[in-house]
């Protein structure tokens, strides 16, 4: 059995239910209906495929009081769906046949159309859109369309604009009464006059078009329906007074008027106000009930409220996150923003205070691109039953329930705008905690990393400040360790030293301290991961392509292991497992590789050529996982390299030997990470396993999360390939391939591709597998050759063989 | 190859612009600057750009503090009128560049005056006047001014007033916060408004400054809280918006009258747009939406911050095509949007006759032009890159060791500086040039005696004049004339052999001899006849012999230099020169004098035999801008107008040369929409050059006339036949001095090269060296008053 969760709240736009009680969010391939009064998820609306795009509440008569907990979704799965929310039950499909990027459905009485964007062909730059007309009653499209669409990737003629950084989908918006729907092109403003239900044609679909300056990103109709509000990727929002007078009610305008003093003689509107505050990209928009007040709000993460007679500002400052939505609710003071860092912020307009915020599981931490080398923890095993630590931006420490799939609570000392939390790292029994930040530098000024410690003191407050120590080494911090048993930690550093920090008793005021108690280095490589053996009695350090070996408590090197051949590679990750003598490690590079040692004597196990994006090791021993994006295709695109395909392979491991002992596919697995969770009974109650083995917990790039049992003979074996939908209709079990971006496929065929493709790099024979390394690297000058500690040097035949080749090919060359 | 001189030093600080008019038809604006003088711009038909059509000069306390231009039956032109802070009301003559009428205000200062609508030209109509006593005064208009009555007075000052569409209500805005309105037979008080909003500020710190009346009955108030408020014509408050940071000094309408432009001395121009009751609001289910106003609403549109300084004035111009049967003069169609395409902010998209355009002056010299109808979608058009410059003369006859003495002329005095002009002598002058540097002391300045009404200064560069060549590559001031007159100065001659310099102003010309010996420059004056009339124009011809000067009413003297003699007077018909004297040219023989007219009419005379030669038939319908005799062949005349078109004239042959008749179509367009306009040419003294150097303050252009002009292999990366050409080319660090090249293109012909810095005089020097006077524009904003406070965020 499995339990999933993590979803992202703020990914498309919620929706409100009549009553207001409650709000309808997007996750994923699913749709959760929240209790607004205590933000925990009443419903799940589980049958698309694919992922929903939109929802839309269906508002209906009073007398219909059985409509009123009908909602629509649409989804990337060609189909659109009508649920009813309180029971989750599904009530109409229909196949759309297209892929629905974004919908509204008209508020009349009749229930007769809706309209959609669907992509209707894949280009080689991008999507070409439709808008369409759907018949609700005969379920089938009108003929024709209302308009064509350019995604954002084909938008390539407006390259001189280059601060695209996101690319928002255009989405359709309709006015609060209902009469008009509109879509913010970034070319144009369309705005379409809802139909009678008897149109046959698109084109007999009254619309006029608006011409901004700039390309823009959202619109919004006023409660009104005369104004008409647009904001661009500058930040200006425009707004266009009695939008529309000349189209649709020409019949009854007042005639005689000169049309000197339009704003523009081409739009029909009859004057543009700009506003600016802005400076960066406008990400949502919203006119209040009354009509007299625009909110906006962008990637400064800033709140505006503009007044819009007289432009005077109303901000709500340090939110932290960039936009994503604004949606209204039922009551008028109330608007729910959903924000980039996955949350959703009731905010009451009167008072701009939070009435509320519900946290999702917040997004990885995303580094600029200078730091993209930085290998950051991206999830931390927190002691407390199910919890796990999120290491976040703005200096915010997220620990998450994934059992309850709920935000548990979070260290945040000061909101910090452009500092991340890039190494968490707990004792045994997490009573203390360790964080490493790095302050991004503007401008090459003012970066640094800081060193934290935290102890617990109480329940209520999860953890507080101990020490802190500026700028611990000479570089940014890589790595970060915790040892098993005692109260001692390890940092590694870009300046080509790692560090031990020990917690010291001071007597005379009974107090710890924490002070660094020893520095190492190792030919003045730099040192990007380490790890303590289980016993508390190795620590291993690596040190670019060798691995060091140390004894952390008399500071003592042991040894130092190389990986034969591979000199040009570094090891980023370290893991120790415990139980038996093997440590594993994982190298990056042009040959990336996944090397098992036998420390037992001191020799590569085996070893496979593919990229680990993590390990981890299961604590009862025995077995370890990896997440390998094995099947990415590497191509050279302008020079860049391109991840085609996001699918990344999950392999369970015993380190005895080579071959997987189970492998999974998992879909935008990328980028993601993996966890073994202890066998406590409330994991094992939570995905109704009863074994005593670890659970394993995996999170794709998204961080949506999957927790299952590796070993379970329950779990669905190769030879029982589970399709998605089987898995609903069944309704009982509960699979691994509920949404589709989540799919964790365990086949032979997956089994079979990954020996396949590996094997051939791989032998169980450690002296077999120096020869082929050795030829790997046959161009490599002969000195890097001896480049290595004596004890893993090939035998003299076969390197006086090589450096006579390298002479010789120089001399071909 | 050329060289390149720059001057940075000359004095060069122009007056605001205090208050805008336009002419009762709409194509003209005045513009009344701080030193009195008062511009005249036009829009070119057939070109995008705005010029000077003619200048009145000021004089020294002038204190302009409005402008009316109302039509008249007996001008075509209609009557310009100036008010004031001397208490004056002023009417001018645009033909004799002179004061018409005048009379006192009897209340102090004037304000604001405001002429009564009328429907026909109607010449006995009153004009109001805002006094400083509290009262607002009529003035009668017949053949002068004639003062009718006076207003009750109010406390405090009156500084803006403004007419009812009808004629019949005069609405005065005072330094007492309150708007009144007068019966203006019966001069009782019919209302009067409180202007200030709710307490936001004491009644007697609020003024009004300035009201107006729109064609709805609506009246506009703009006051010094920056509140720009809507009135309906019983006085009720219809709109009130306050978006200027500082007091609104000036307001102008759209031709529409459904938008209003409001200025501010924050720098702002303000768009407010009336924007009507939304037919949907009359539908029943808004009705119960109580929150939602109802009918027209004025409203916000936009703001546009293009002035450094405070906005003084606006007004709002329809720059017509005079000739309606030229085709490039149809009323111009926006061009449809291209797909995917956004409009580029550049003026040459909208800026089209028949387009209404609001123009702005303030307090930094500038006047800018917007699309009255689609202000905000276009950047402001600069229309006067370089405001009042100092006119420039070169004498090359007096060229000495590498030096060139050049006259520059001021309002109120005339410098002569000497510059370097080649490095033919002495060693080669290092790359900066000595000229560029900008810490150049003038050396002592010694007072001559001073028995005349002018003073003479001259100064003396001796420290380094031992020094040989190279001391001579700095710009050294060599004397400097004072003009001690109240009036400013007119025009100014300088004799190409430096012996002359004369000038003249409103009231009288004068001219003064130079003389160079060991060193020392003495300045004498030469007594003119007193039958001697004040001049508009004046130029030396035949080296200095005699100085020919253009007055009113299309008289041109000849003067003998010696003698100080009048050998001739020409007197030419009005059909042939109505409008002042705007350009001479004297051809290099002394055989030919060309004489244009503001109003565009161009006439050849011969000098020797003192005979009118030739009246060139109009052109365009644009006055000659600049105009060069060319140095091989005195015969042919190089003639630029205000649109940027180049004409060669055959004089001798009475016609259009060969080159006009061959290339006129293929003249590239980047000429016809030359930047800042053509204001210059100058010719290389060789005489067997065939190159011209046309220039504006923006930019600079070589023509070669042996070269062929085609249309696009020029313009585009010409398949050029350049080998070998002489082209434009600075020594040493080139960009670094803000000439940039504009791109490298092989056909070295119609290149463009675009200035950093405005420049006010471009010439040759010597045969392959050129002299630019240019000034950092940030330097002269110096001169000007600091601005308002704005709080910049981040500083």
């Amino acid at each position: 059995m499995a339990l999933r969760g993590g979803s992202f709240f703020a990914d498309k736009q919620p929706s409100f239910s009549c009553d207001g009680r409650f709000l309808l969010v997007c996750t994923g391939c699913t749709v959760s209906v929240l209790s607004v009064a205590t933000g925990l998820r009443v419903a799940e609306l589980q049958g698309h495929t694919d992922r929903v795009t939109s929802i839309v509440v269906v508002k209906g008569l009073e007398e219909a009081k059985s409509v009123l907990t009908h909602a629509w979704t649409s989804s990337w799965d060609k189909t659109i769906r009508l649920w009813n929310f309180t029971t989750a039950t599904q009530i109409t499909v229909i196949d759309v046949g297209y892929k629905v990027v974004s919908m509204v459905r008209e508020q009349h009485e009749t229930l007769s159309s809706l309209y959609t964007t669907v992509i209707r062909k894949t280009e080689f730059r991008g999507y070409t859109g439709r808008v369409l007309l759907l018949h609700i009653a005969s379920q089938k499209t009108v003929e024709g369309h209302l308009a064509k669409v350019c995604f954002l990737r084909s938008l390539f003629c407006f390259a001189k604009f280059s601060t695209f950084q996101t690319s928002l989908p255009r989405v359709l918006v309709a006015s609060r009464k209902g009469s008009f729907v509109g879509m913010a092109d970034s070319a144009k403003v369309w705005v379409w006059k809802v139909p009678a239900p008897s149109v046959g044609y698109c084109s007999e679909v009254q619309a006029t078009v608006l011409h901004p300056w700039q390309p823009l990103t959202v619109m919004a109709f006023d409660p009104t329906e005369t104004l008409v509000a647009a904001a661009d990727r500058r930040g200006l929002i425009t707004v266009w007074k009695n939008v529309g007078e000349r189209t649709f009610y020409s019949s009854d305008y007042r005639r005689g008027k000169s049309d000197s003093g339009r704003a523009d003689a081409n739009d029909d509107a009859e004057s543009r106000t700009t506003y600016h505050w802005h400076h960066k990209e406008v990400a949502c928009l919203s006119f209040t009930a009354d009509g007299s007040y625009l909110l906006s709000g962008g990637r400064e993460a800033v709140f505006v409220m503009w007044h819009l007679e007289t432009g005077n500002q109303r901000f709500l400052p340090r939110l932290g996150t960039p936009f994503r939505y604004i949606t209204s609710a039922p009551d008028p003071s109330v608007f729910v923003l959903s924000m980039a860092d996955n949350s959703l912020r009731f905010l009451n307009i009167g008072s701009m205070r939070m009435d509320r915020v519900i946290f999702g599981i917040k997004p990885y931490v995303t580094c600029p691109d200078t730091l993209e080398w930085l290998n950051v923890t991206k999830v931390a095993l927190h002691h407390v039953h199910g919890t796990v630590a999120v290491p976040t931006a703005n200096l915010i420490v997220q620990f998450y329930d994934v059992l309850l799939d709920k935000h548990a609570n979070q260290v945040c000392q000061i909101l910090k705008y452009n500092t991340v939390v890039t190494h968490v790292a707990f004792s045994v029994d997490a009573s203390v905690m360790v964080t490493v930040d790095l302050r991004v530098a503007e401008a090459g000024v003012g970066g640094g990393s800081f060193l934290k410690f935290w102890t617990k003191s109480s329940e209520h407050i999860p953890y507080t400040l101990h020490t802190s120590v500026d700028s611990p080494h000479g570089g940014e911090v890589l790595a970060l360790a915790y040892h098993p048993s005692k109260n001692i930690a390890v940092t590694c550093s870009r300046a080509n030293d790692f560090k031990l920090w020990v917690q010291t008793k001071n007597e005379s005021k009974d107090t710890h301290n924490w002070r660094c108690s020893a520095t190492g280095s190792y030919k003045q490589k730099r040192m990007h991961a380490a790890a303590f053996s289980h016993d508390g009695t190795l620590l291993a350090v690596a040190a670019e392509e060798l691995i060091t070996l140390w004894n952390p408590l008399s500071n003592t090197l042991v040894c130092v292991l190389s990986i034969p051949g591979a000199f040009h590679e570094v090891v980023g990750m370290l893991s120790f497992v415990p139980k038996c003598p093997y440590l594993i490690s994982a190298s990056f590079g042009k040959q990336p590789q996944l090397t098992v040692w036998n420390l037992s004597t001191l020799s590569v196990w085996w070893s496979y050529q593919v990229e680990v994006e993590g390990i981890t090791v299961d604590p009862n021993g025995g077995h370890f996982a990896v997440l390998a994006s094995s099947h990415t295709k590497r191509y050279h695109k302008g020079g860049a390299e391109v991840k085609r395909n996001g699918t990344a392979q999950v392999c369970l491991f015993k380190p005895e030997s080579p071959l997987p002992t189970s492998v999974w596919n998992f879909k935008d697995g990328i980028g993601g990470a993996l966890l073994f969770l202890p066998p406590t009974e409330e994991v094992n109650k939570a995905i109704n396993a009863s074994s005593s083995e670890s659970k394993l917990l995996i999170l794709n790039k998204h961080r949506e999360y999957v927790i299952f049992d590796p070993y379970s003979e329950s779990n669905p074996k190769p030879a029982s390939k589970i399709a998605a939908n089987a898995a609903i209709e069944d309704g009982k079990l509960i699979s691994f391939s509920i949404y589709l971006s989540l799919t964790l496929e365990p086949s032979f065929t997956a089994l079979d591709t990954f020996n396949a493709m590996y094997l051939t790099t791989n032998t169980s024979k450690p002296i077999a597998q120096h020869d082929q390394l050795s030829k790997i690297t046959s161009t490599q000058p002969w000195g890097d050759l001896l480049n290595a500690p004596s004890h893993v040097l090939p035998s003299l035949t076969d390197i006086g063989q090589q450096i006579l080749e390298s002479f010789l090919q120089k001399k071909a060359q | 190859m050329l060289e390149i001189h720059r001057l940075r030093h000359l004095d060069w600080i122009p007056s605001a612009v205090i208050a805008l008019a336009t002419s009762p038809d709409g194509a003209a604006i005045a513009a009344a600057r701080d030193s009195g003088a008062i511009e005249v711009w036009k829009a070119a038909p057939g070109s995008v750009g705005w010029y000077c059509q003619l200048t009145i000069p000021g004089m020294q306390g002038a204190a302009i503090s409005c402008l009316e231009w109302c039509s008249s039956s007996v001008s075509r032109q209609g009557r310009l009128f100036s008010s004031g802070l001397d208490g004056f009301i002023t009417e001018w003559d645009l033909e004799r560049l002179e004061a018409k009428a005048q009379t006192d205000s009897f209340g102090g200062s004037v304000w604001q005056v405001a002429a009564q609508p009328s429907s026909q030209d109607d010449d006995s109509r009153d004009i109001a006047a805002a006094c400083d006593d509290g009262s607002v005064r009529l003035f009668t208009l017949n053949d002068s001014m004639t003062y009718k009555k006076a207003f009750p007075r109010v406390k405090g000052r009156v500084l803006s007033v403004a007419w009812s569409l009808d004629g019949k209500r005069v609405y005065g805005g005072g330094s007492d916060g309150c708007i009144r309105s007068w019966d203006a037979a019966t001069c009782i008080e019919l209302y009067r408004i409180t202007a200030g909003i709710g307490g936001q500020k004491k009644l007697e710190e609020l003024c009004v400054w300035s009201l107006l009346v729109l064609r709805s009955g609506t009246l506009v108030s703009g006051d010094s809280t920056g509140t720009t408020q809507f009135w309906d014509e019983r006085g009720m408050l219809l709109e009130a918006l306050t978006r200027h940071d500082a007091d609104v000094l000036a307001l102008a309408a759209a031709p529409s009258h459904t938008a209003v432009f409001a200025a501010g001395a924050d720098g702002q121009v303000v768009m407010y747009q009336l924007v009507h009751e939304s037919s949907r609001r009359g539908n029943s289910d808004l009705k119960e939406d109580a929150s939602v106003g109802f009918g027209d609403k004025w409203t916000y549109v936009g703001t546009k911050r293009c002035h450094s300084h405070d906005v003084r004035a606006l007004t709002v111009a329809i720059p017509v095509p005079i000739d309606a049967g030229d085709p490039t003069s149809k009323p111009w169609t926006r061009p449809t949007r291209e797909r995917n395409k956004w409009p580029e902010p550049d003026h040459r998209k909208w800026a089209r006759p028949g387009i209404p355009m609001l123009v702005s002056g303030g307090n930094d010299a500038k006047l800018f032009a917007y699309p009255a109808n689609d202000m905000m979608s276009y950047q402001p058009h600069d229309i006067c890159p370089a405001p009042e410059r100092p006119v420039v003369q070169l004498a090359p006859g007096l060229a000495q060791d590498g030096n060139v003495v050049m006259m520059a002329q001021h309002p109120t005095y005339i410098d002569i500086w000497r510059v370097a002009s080649s490095q033919s002598t002495g060693k080669r002058p290092e790359a900066e040039n000595g000229v560029d540097s900008d810490d150049i002391t003038l050396g002592k300045r010694k007072r001559s005696d001073s028995t005349s009404e002018e003073t003479l200064s001259t100064s003396y560069q001796q420290d380094q004049a031992s020094k040989g060549a190279q001391s001579g590559q700095r710009p050294v001031l060599l004397a400097k004339i004072k003009s001690k007159a109240t009036a400013h100065i007119t025009c100014s001659a300088f004799s190409e052999d430096g012996k002359f310099v004369a000038f003249s102003d409103r009231t009288k010309a004068r001219l003064f001899e130079l003389k160079h010996a060991q060193k020392q420059w003495t300045i004498k004056k030469k007594n003119l006849p007193g039958t001697v009339p004040p001049a508009h124009r004046m130029i030396f011809s035949v080296g200095s012999s005699r100085l020919i000067m253009a007055c009113s009413q299309g008289e041109i003297l000849v003067l003998d230099t010696d003698s100080l003699e009048v050998l001739h007077v020409f007197k030419l018909a009005a059909d042939d020169l109505q409008s002042p004297v705007a350009l001479l040219c004297a051809s290099p023989d002394g055989q030919w004098l060309a004489a244009g007219s503001s109003s565009g009419n161009l006439v050849i005379l011969n000098l020797e035999t003192l005979r009118h030669h030739w009246s060139v038939p109009l052109f365009d319908g644009t006055p000659a801008t600049a105009a060069v005799f060319h140095p091989g062949n005195n015969a042919v005349l190089i003639v630029t107008t205000a649109a940027n078109k180049i004409h060669v004239l055959d004089i001798a042959a009475r016609e259009l040369g060969r080159w006009s008749k061959e290339n006129h179509a293929s003249i590239p367009s980047e000429i016809l929409e030359f930047p800042g306009g053509i204001s210059g040419l100058t010719v290389s003294p060789s005489t067997g050059s065939t190159e011209i150097i046309a220039y504006s303050p923006r930019a600079m252009c070589l023509i070669d006339f042996s070269k062929p002009v085609a249309k696009n292999a020029v313009i585009a990366n010409g398949n050029g036949n350049g080998n070998g050409a002489p082209h434009l080319h600075h020594m040493g660090n080139g960009h670094a001095n803000g000439v940039h090249h504009h791109h490298h293109r092989k056909n070295k012909n119609f290149v463009l090269t675009p200035f950093k810095n405005p420049v006010l005089f471009v010439g040759y020097v010597a045969k392959s060296s050129l002299l630019i006077v240019e000034r950092p524009w940030l330097e002269v904003l110096n001169h000007f008053q600091a601005p308002v406070y704005r709080h910049r965020y981040g500083t």
